[in-house]
């Protein structure tokens, strides 16, 4: 069975509290297996066998193994580990990371909260092209609001009314122009639409803004209490 | 980490002999078999993952290590020292007991321990007996500020009975505070025990000088003498649950008697973590100060009693507009947590209290956290209706009340208008229920009766809109379910039952008001359904059943006309006691992800998993995981958990 080529990439950006995650970590689990590296970047493709269908196949037609595509891409003791869909992701972190990372990685929180008001009140090279946010104050009448748009901050609409938003999720995109760069959740989710292989390099850029300025945390800082 | 089921840490003296002895045992009659004058217990939770399986049974065979550390949340500790050979999960300041697996794990431990100002005990134990046990010293207490401060209540002349309660109150705070200094440092108790302190001071100011007064003690002395023995039974209560189970644990004693080993510290911060956060958003909106604020708002005054209810005038957010009036008034959130059997769910202006019941059943909707709200609810509406009621011992404050009554216009700004409507609305709720006609002649004399008789009930709708919008989030089904879950629970109050349908519906008409003729039907309904959900779920206890009946029963005759004439008061809340950017910055919670497909409202929190992940918003937390019927224990120690140690504290 061919691994899918996906066009999305989902999953979540994790921590490993250990030490710096190394491509041994990821092979001592014996359903992976390396498939080189996209080209002329750090990100490395994997493929993944798993017995049970994880993306809803029809199991009359399609026997198992099931095989997916892993991309990772490490750096110290984080990484980001993304497939076709979120949830194969989150089985291979509860089940075939199961024993092979002990402690177990950790999700990186991404302040996506703070990010989407820092970049209203803060222009950057990055813009809003997306939010998803929970509205607390009107209880049952209004739970959430999503919006869209090219450069949301520049909206007075959006910007009248952020005091009144949690922001769960968000989209970027570069201020210059183009399609959307990379959606991200405050739990660590990471997605993006793989359209052609410059864009990891993209999601890399984006990843070390939020590194940078302070917007990635782990709870779990070793020694800390 | 998982834990496995629960057993019982417990601490003896059998029969003759020297030294104290320690066990593990599953099942709690086999201790009570065996109990003697100094057995004690306390039940934890076996961590699963550790090197061997905790047992449930144990008897500390041969030379063992028992380490007593905390508080801290686990995660943490394991993440820092590595996994020991043995681990349980308890409630107590002392909430993790390790057995490690070296001597140099230990020796790791308790460097790691010290370097975060984190206690420890550390026994060697010999065939289940106690052979040495050894302290790891705190961060001493330093600053004598407080300890001056005490004195100097305690050298205070003051009226005999003042003198008695001062004489108790000095030594409890004083060793509550030594005792958060050493084992609560990263919680800054001291600082809460500090307010505590103030607040006596503040009473006792200005009785010191009426000592020999002719007369006797004032009324004053004896207001003061009762909130202070309010405070000492709080802070009693506080300190024996929170400090039961420091060192040396084995000559300390909760009087909480499931947990009498190792206290229930794990509980009180969790609690006092849902004070703070209530202290540092609804506390710091000042509301009473933005009332006294409507005052100044004195252009385009409507006719309130007039206005439609699609009117934007009370859509505005007043609250948020307002100057707020400057004030000496005291903090709105009570200043001292604890548990009670007797107290329950109470609070008063320096104390709030939930029940014994809910350390090992918040879990459940019965006995969830969340219904300390309710009785907060009760205070802050209190000091706003100091703000909108006449001070009754003051016939100015009548005189202009009826005045007010009489003039056939707006008043001459905001404040005095919304006290002409709620004057009006006595009025009319007083008619309802002594059913009469026409009009009334109102003196000074029959308005004084009024107000007093309606007092009360005027605070209730106001109290039970106000928990509705900011607390429940107008959540009808998890408001009904809150409320009669938690009255289920009390004995002897099916006489209320009417009382109770007729204020959960003018509540709930508080999501409904620009529905116009509809609303008092849409609420009801509401209602009707959301009861009869919880009939189902076999939750509600006896009351429900009366309730539905009550209200298929007498909706038009009895129900419909009290809840018409208690509409402005649901309006009064709705327009002047809610305010869009203080519900937001109660209710704001940004630890969430954006997978709005899930439960819990974007929580990555697992059940029963304690796993150290932060949270914001203690009491969202709350709302959206206190949604079981059955209580449990482990969920609600889970849940202790997470209020105790996931809160941050920088975002509050």
């Amino acid at each position: 069975m061919p691994t899918d080529e996906p066009n999305n990439l989902s999953g979540y950006l994790l921590e490993w509290p250990s030490r710096p995650v190394q491509r041994s970590d990821f092979l001592r689990c014996d359903r992976l297996t390396f498939g080189g590296n996209i080209t002329d970047s750090h990100w490395e493709t994997y493929v993944f066998k798993s017995p049970i269908p994880l993306n809803q196949e029809n199991t009359d037609f399609i026997s198992g193994p099931y095989i997916y595509p892993i991309v990772c891409r490490r750096s110290g003791p984080r990484v980001l580990v993304l497939s076709s869909h979120r949830r194969i992701v989150e089985h291979l972190l509860s089940n075939g990371f199961n024993g092979t990372f002990t402690p177990s990685l950790r999700r990186v929180s991404i302040a996506v909260d703070d990010l989407v008001r820092a970049l209203v009140n803060r222009p950057t090279v990055f813009v809003l092209s997306f939010v998803h946010a929970r509205a607390p104050a009107f209880g049952t009448a209004l739970r959430a609001v999503s919006f869209y748009g090219e450069d949301l901050a520049d909206a007075s609409l959006f910007r009248e009314s952020i005091m009144f938003f949690n922001f769960a999720t968000c989209g970027l995109r570069h201020a210059v122009g183009g399609t959307e760069l990379v959606r991200l959740g405050g739990d660590g989710a990471v997605s993006f639409n793989y359209s052609r292989e410059q864009r990891v390099l993209e999601v890399e850029d984006v990843l070390r803004f939020l590194s940078k300025q302070g917007y990635l945390s782990t709870e779990i800082v070793p020694g800390s209490p | 980490m998982k834990v496995t089921k629960p057993s019982f840490f417990v601490i003896e003296r059998p029969d003759g002999a020297t030294r104290r002895c320690v066990r593990l045992v599953s099942s709690l009659p086999s201790v009570l078999k065996t109990w003697g004058p100094a057995t004690r217990i306390s039940p934890i939770y076996a961590v699963d993952g550790t090197r061997r399986n905790s047992p449930l049974d144990f008897l500390f065979p041969g030379q063992q290590t028992l380490l007593m550390v905390g508080p801290v949340h686990p995660d943490q500790f394991l993440m820092a020292c590595g996994n020991p050979k043995m681990m349980w999960l308890g409630l107590g300041l002392y909430n993790l007991l390790v057995i490690p697996v070296s001597g140099k794990q230990l020796l790791g431990m308790l460097a790691w321990a010290k370097e975060k100002s984190i206690a420890t005990e550390v026994w060697t134990i010999k065939d289940g007996s106690i052979i040495r046990p050894s302290i790891a010293a705190n961060a001493t207490p330093k600053a004598n500020d407080w300890r001056d401060e005490i004195a100097s209540l305690a050298d205070l002349s003051l009226p005999a009975e003042i003198c008695d309660a001062i004489a108790e109150y000095c030594p409890l705070a004083g060793s509550t505070l030594s005792r958060s200094r050493q084992h609560l440092s990263k919680f800054n108790i001291s600082n809460d025990l500090r307010d505590v302190n103030d607040l006596v001071a503040d009473l006792l100011d200005g009785l010191s000088n009426k000592v020999n007064a002719p007369d006797g003690p004032s009324t004053a002395a004896y207001q003061a003498l009762g909130e202070l023995l309010t405070l000492n039974a709080g802070l009693s209560r506080f300190a024996s649950q929170t400090f039961a189970g420091i060192s040396p644990v084995q000559e300390t004693e909760c009087h909480f008697w499931s947990h009498s080993a190792l206290g229930i510290g794990v509980a009180s911060l969790a609690l006092l973590r849902l004070r703070r956060f209530l202290e540092t958003t609804l506390g710091a909106a000042r509301l009473p100060a933005r009332i006294a604020g409507l005052a100044l708002i004195r252009n385009d005054i409507p006719d309130l009693c007039r206005l439609k209810s699609t009117d934007r005038f009370w859509l505005a957010d007043h609250l948020n507009t307002a100057h707020t009036v400057e004030s000496t008034e005291e903090a709105l959130v009570p200043v001292l947590t604890y548990y009670s059997s007797r107290d329950g769910y109470r609070s008063t202006s320096t104390t709030l209290s939930a029940p014994l019941a809910a350390v090992s059943a918040c879990n459940s909707m019965q006995w969830s956290l969340l219904t300390t709200t309710h009785e907060l609810s009760h205070i802050i509406v209190r000091s706003v209706l100091a703000e909108f009621f006449p001070d009754l011992d003051e016939p100015k404050q009548l005189q202009d009340a009826l005045a007010l009554f009489a003039r056939k216009k707006p008043a001459v700004n905001l404040l005095e208008e919304i006290r002409r409507y709620l004057l009006l609305a006595v009025v009319g709720m007083d008619a309802i229920a002594t059913a009469r006609n026409g009009s009334l002649d109102v003196d000074e004399d029959k308005l004084l009766g009024l107000l007093d008789h309606w007092h009360h009930e005027v605070e209730e709708i106001l109290v039970h809109t106000f928990d509705f919008m900011y607390f429940y989030g107008r959540d009808t089904d998890k408001y009904v379910n809150g409320i009669w879950a938690s009255w289920g629970t009390i004995p002897n109050v099916a006489n209320r039952v009417p009382d109770y349908v007729v204020r959960t519906i003018c509540a709930v008409l508080s999501s409904h008001l620009l529905k116009g003729k509809e609303a008092e039907e849409t609420a009801k309904d509401q209602v009707l359904r959301a009861l009869t959900s919880l009939k189902d779920s076999k939750i509600g206890g006896p009351y429900i059943k009366r309730a539905i009946q009550y209200i298929q029963e007498h909706w038009v005759d009895e129900i419909q006309p009290q809840v018409f004439a208690r509409k402005p008061l649901v309006r009064i809340t709705v327009g002047f006691l809610f305010s869009q950017s203080i519900a937001t910055a109660l209710r704001s919670e940004a630890a969430i992800s954006g997978d709005a497909t899930k439960n819990r409202e974007g929580y990555t929190l697992k059940v029963d998993r304690f796993e150290f992940k932060q949270i914001r918003n203690p009491l969202r937390f709350v709302e959206f995981f206190t949604t079981s019927t059955t209580p449990s224990a482990l969920t609600s120690m889970w849940m202790m958990y997470v209020l105790a140690f996931c809160v941050d504290a920088n975002a509050n």
